[in-house]
């Protein structure tokens, strides 16, 4: 990197043609008759006048008075979020309706908030040695990072979509392994979510 | 026996005559990847992961199982060395689960740090994987056959440190297995050391079965307060509990195993029924109080009797669980108000029991000779326990104040002391028993996970212990017991005091400090 | 009865200017959130109408804290004595003509009409100085002396030329009085521009407005406060309901400061037409008077809160320079001016 993207640290004329370098494409003239605008060049005599100034700032705070507003006006709007957006987790089930998790404490690893508490005992089914028998997170201390769904080898925790994350008293953000697997019940027909 | 010297990875080493080649590399610090090998068990140079290149063989050799010879040019390094290793652990990886996330090993496995080295990201093989059974080895191990790498480690524990050979390797090639008859599970005292020498995930411990990662533990140095052997261990800890204890390798002590019973010691000392609050006996028979009044009530009793009977009227009785800076202060403390009787409870006696291997000592404290060591040296003469009832009925010993600490159901011996003839008897300890103790304060002490000192053990090997927690609720180290009563005796707990105390006997008396040993 | 009809005039008009503070307060953030791209609060009461009145009980519920080593007597008293002269200066404010009660009484629409009003209207807003230097200095807070001695540089730089930017009104009044000084706003200029001193004194306009902007301790000159700077200047140790008491008499100067600007520079409660000498004495007159009234102070009321949220803070040497070297010769100016073309319209008749 030896040079920064933008028309701030490239300014037209000390460009990066003089280094050898090759012209970023926004650094080109654009075609066709242009005034060229810059920021270093001295202002006009009406530019310098200070009440024109004045007038001229104050509108352009006023004007926005009736512009358009970029509030989303929650609960009555909802926002719409892309498809990897990362919410509240879920514990996936299997096509058995079995919790797929297996215990291996990874996400809890990962986990950079240490939000994540496991307690492993032997599985009741035969297919894995043990599952966890307690699964809590805590929503309150989690940064929704998504490395749990990383590091996950069942792809049994995912993040939701869901984002309306609400509780009265501290104890309720703590959602264990039946509120997790009901957000799976309650996200089961959503789009898988995107992920890179 | 002679030495000889010989070139590893161009480093001149001499070792001894009959040293193996992978025993010379480690004393000077290269590690040759190995399986089967373990330093306290025969070589049988079955697992092929330590072929190493020797100039002028045409074949690799095992370094495990080739002895040295003089002018010897060892490779470990080589291209076709780490060829080998690549392919031998391709044939480990065909038919391992490769279950690591749910493995209690993940992360001090060998095979799993071996497959980082020489590990391939892809298999070639297409054929179903063998699939065996979890097999019950015994009361405290499980078998998970599945990830077993055959290294016969536990086979050869059993039949040359323990001498009972419950396990063996039955079938060839492939479908080979460990095998337990149905009638003879493993059940020797030495049992669990098959755990910690198995490379692999294969063999667990039921007791620590799924309660941790390991990279969550905390290890703490220490040694085992189990018996008067007081083996190096390694407490692994998590969240202020202790999960798991390991042996540390320690030629002075232990060697590398250490006992069940020591293993699993510390269920003797924590959970339910752990004393954590001073009692004081009233009116209303124990009750629970603070701390300040209980050492003051202790100080004032102490110097009542002190001044009404003479310094000689009041007693002590050291701990063979107590460290021997404890006891020292103990010890120092009262001589310093003019007591001159001091006795040593004793440790429990059992019958010691033998190994081809190990061996297990019958006195059920880890500082014996420590504590009878340091009372003598401070107090001049140690009485018995009988003497000490004696004097106790003649009205020669009006006030006792014991250390105690002794685990869970082991009672001290205190019902022949006459302690109903005292005016003043106090104890720190870690459990009450129900009828025994006729004392007038019992204060929570710690135990032995929970202190910091030097215990000497019965062959004169003095180690430190550290501190894996804090007591459990107001119950506080048994030092610091002591040193607030000192103050609140207004002894002379002078800096001499402390100081010669906290400078480590070890230096003071010129005890051999043991080696502690690595891993 | 005109004991009692004065007093219900001072309780109304101190009621009104309380409610008109709380009013201001919704309309600074409604309007600083539209400037945002926002909608600012509109949830409670029709448009959020009800906003200033959560917002007080809020700040009341809040613990009073009184720091370690204040000046009590005085940390108590500022709040007060900042509120107080904010409340008093709008009671010479006209805001409507003279009204007849029950046929006798002849009820002046203004709390008390002295005829050295404008020097009241100075005298008094000087005094509200006091309020933040003794809040500022009883806190014992660096941050807040700070706001305190910055407050007093500004007001009393500022004060200078707001009374020459007035002499200039007086001059073409001849009066004292703001009754008069509205009434000769009331005819029409060349017949079509109403003779309001806005245009009569367009220099004199600009500079009070800008003397305002200070005296109100607004942006773009609320170096007092300037959080980025002093925390919250000099009421940074205030709190609850004493904290309330420093809002609210933030938001009745405005008001105070806005009515004063419409009575002085745009004619008060007057329109061309508009007048019991035109109209006769009329019922909905003092009505419609007091809305005219009312609509010029609002116009100013948004002047001050859209600059807030434009414009941006001046530097203190900037402020300073601004004051003594461009507003206090300007406003000497406008006097000579004033006077020259007095005298010329005078002599030529």
């Amino acid at each position: 990197m030896t040079h920064l993207p933008g028309p701030i640290f490239n300014a037209p004329g000390r460009a990066t043609a003089d280094r050898g370098l090759p012209t970023p494409a926004y650094d080109t003239p654009r075609p066709g008759p242009q005034k060229e605008k810059r920021l270093s060049a001295r202002p006009t005599f009406f530019q310098r006048l200070i009440v024109p100034g004045l007038l001229r700032t104050w509108w352009s705070g006023v004007r926005h008075i009736w512009q358009k507003k970029l509030t989303v006006q929650w609960p009555e709007q909802v926002r719409e979020v892309s498809d990897n957006y990362r919410g509240v987790h879920r514990l996936n089930k299997d096509d058995r309706g079995r919790m797929k998790c297996v215990a291996c404490f990874l996400c809890q690893t990962a986990c950079p908030a240490n939000c994540i508490r496991i307690e492993a005992g032997p599985s009741p089914w035969p297919d894995r040695p043990k599952y966890a028998v307690r699964f809590t997170i805590d929503e309150l201390r989690c940064v929704f990072c998504g490395m749990c769904e990383e590091a996950c080898p069942e792809d049994a925790i995912e993040l939701t979509r869901i984002y309306s994350l609400v509780g009265t008293r501290r104890d309720e953000m703590l959602f264990d392994k039946e509120q997790l697997l009901t957000m799976y019940d309650l996200t089961r027909d959503e789009k898988h979510p995107l992920r890179w | 026996m002679s030495d000889v010297r010989l070139t590893i990875d161009d480093r001149e080493v001499v070792v001894p005559e009959g040293t193996t080649i992978l025993e010379a590399a480690r004393s000077v610090g290269i590690e040759i990847p190995h399986f089967c090998y373990h330093p306290g068990l025969s070589a049988p140079s079955n697992c092929r992961m330590c072929l190493v290149e020797v100039q002028g063989q045409d074949k690799l050799v095992p370094s495990c199982a080739t002895a040295v010879a003089d002018g010897m040019v060892v490779r470990t390094g080589t291209p076709r060395v780490h060829e080998s290793h690549r392919s031998v652990m391709e044939f480990y990886l065909s038919n391992h689960p490769l279950d690591c996330p749910v493995c209690d090993q993940a992360g001090e496995c060998v095979l799993q740090d071996y497959s980082y080295g020489w590990g391939s990201a892809t298999s070639r093989f297409e054929e179903t994987k063998v699939t065996q059974p979890v097999k019950d080895v015994g009361p405290d191990i499980v078998l998970y056959a599945d990830r077993c790498i055959m290294c016969t480690r536990c086979v050869r524990f059993l039949r040359e440190v323990s001498g009972t050979g419950e396990l063996s390797v039955i079938h060839r090639g492939v479908r080979s297995e460990i095998h337990v008859a149905g009638d003879r599970p493993v059940t020797n005292p030495l049992a669990g050391n098959i755990v910690d020498i198995c490379p692999v995930g294969a063999l667990c411990s039921k007791d620590f079965l799924f309660k941790c990662r390991v990279w969550w533990l905390t290890s703490t140095a220490s040694a085992c307060p189990r018996c008067a052997r007081a083996c190096s261990i390694r407490v692994d800890s998590s969240e202020g509990r202790i999960l798991r204890i390991k042996p540390r390798e320690n030629a002075a002590v232990n060697g590398m195993w250490i006992c069940d019973e020591g293993r699993f010691a510390f269920r003797q000392w924590h959970g339910a029924g752990r004393l954590d609050v001073p009692l004081v006996n009233g009116d209303r028979g124990f009750t629970h109080c603070d701390w300040d009044e209980a050492i003051a009530l202790a100080a004032r009793s102490l110097r009542q009797v002190a001044m009404r009977y003479g310094g000689e009227s009041v007693a002590f009785i050291g701990s063979p669980w107590a460290t021997i800076e404890e006891n020292m202060l103990l010890a120092r403390l009262f001589v310093s108000l003019g007591a001159t009787m001091g006795s040593l409870w004793p440790a429990p006696a059992e019958s010691p029991q033998r190994f081809p291997g190990f061996e297990i000592s019958g006195e059920k404290a880890w500082n014996v000779a420590g504590a009878r060591r340091t009372l003598m040296d401070v107090a001049g003469q140690l009485l018995t326990l009988d003497r000490l009832a004696d004097e106790i009925e003649r009205g020669r010993v009006r006030a006792v104040y014991a250390l105690g600490g002794a685990y869970r159901g082991a009672l001290v011996p205190c019902d022949d002391l006459g302690l109903e003839l005292l005016e003043f008897f106090a104890i720190q300890t870690c459990f009450v028993t129900d009828k025994g103790l006729k004392a007038n304060l019992i204060l929570p002490g710690a135990s032995p996970y929970e202190k910091v000192g030097t215990v000497r053990n019965e062959r004169g090997v003095l180690q430190e212990v550290n501190a894996v927690m804090s007591p459990p609720g107001q119950a506080r180290r048994d030092w610091d017991i002591l040193m607030a009563l000192a103050k609140a005796l207004a002894a002379t707990v002078d800096d001499d005091l402390t100081r010669a105390v906290l400078d480590r006997p070890a230096a003071q008396w010129n005890y051999t400090r043991s080696a502690s040993g690595n891993e | 009865m005109m004991i009692a009809i004065n007093l219900v005039k001072v309780l109304i008009v101190f009621a009104f200017v309380q409610a008109m503070a709380g009013l201001t307060l919704w309309a600074e953030r409604r309007l600083s959130a539209l400037m945002q791209d926002r909608w600012g609060p509109n949830r409670l009461g029709p448009f959020g109408l009800l906003q200033p009145l959560a917002d007080s009980v809020k700040l009341l519920l809040k613990e009073d804290i009184t720091p370690q080593g204040v000046d009590r007597l005085l940390y108590y008293l500022a709040p007060a004595m900042s509120l107080a002269p904010a409340l008093m200066t709008v009671a010479v404010v006209p805001f409507g003509e003279p009204v007849t009660l029950f046929g006798q009484y002849v009820v002046p629409l203004q709390v008390a009409d002295i005829h050295l009003g404008i020097l009241f209207i100075l005298a008094v807003g000087s005094l509200e100085i006091y309020g933040i230097v003794f809040g500022a200095w009883a806190s014992n807070n660096k941050y807040s002396l700070l706001g305190g001695v910055r407050s007093v540089a500004q007001m009393l730089s500022y004060e200078l030329f707001m009374g020459g930017s007035l002499v200039g009104v007086v001059m073409l009044t001849g009066s004292l009085r703001l009754n008069d000084i509205v009434a000769s706003q009331q005819h029409l200029l060349w017949g079509w521009l109403p003779a309001w001193n806005l245009f009569r004194q367009p220099l004199g306009f600009v500079v009070f407005l800008v003397a305002a902007f200070a005296e109100t301790n607004r942006l773009p000159f609320d170096l007092p406060e300037s959080e980025q700077e002093l925390v919250g200047g000099y009421h940074t140790e205030y709190s609850s309901m004493k904290f309330v008491m420093f809002f609210i008499a933030e938001y009745a100067a405005v008001f105070t400061m806005s009515a004063l600007l419409a009575t002085v520079f745009l004619g008060g409660y007057g329109l061309p037409g508009l007048s019991v000498a035109e109209c006769g004495p009329v019922w909905w007159l003092p009505v419609a008077q007091a809305a005219v009234f009312l609509t010029k102070t609002l116009l100013f009321v948004l002047l001050f809160i859209t600059v807030r949220w434009s414009l941006s803070r001046l530097r203190y040497d900037q402020l300073m320079r601004l004051g003594w070297k461009v507003m206090l010769p300007l406003a000497l100016l406008n006097i000579v001016v004033t006077g020259t073309l007095m005298f010329l319209w005078r002599t030529t008749g």
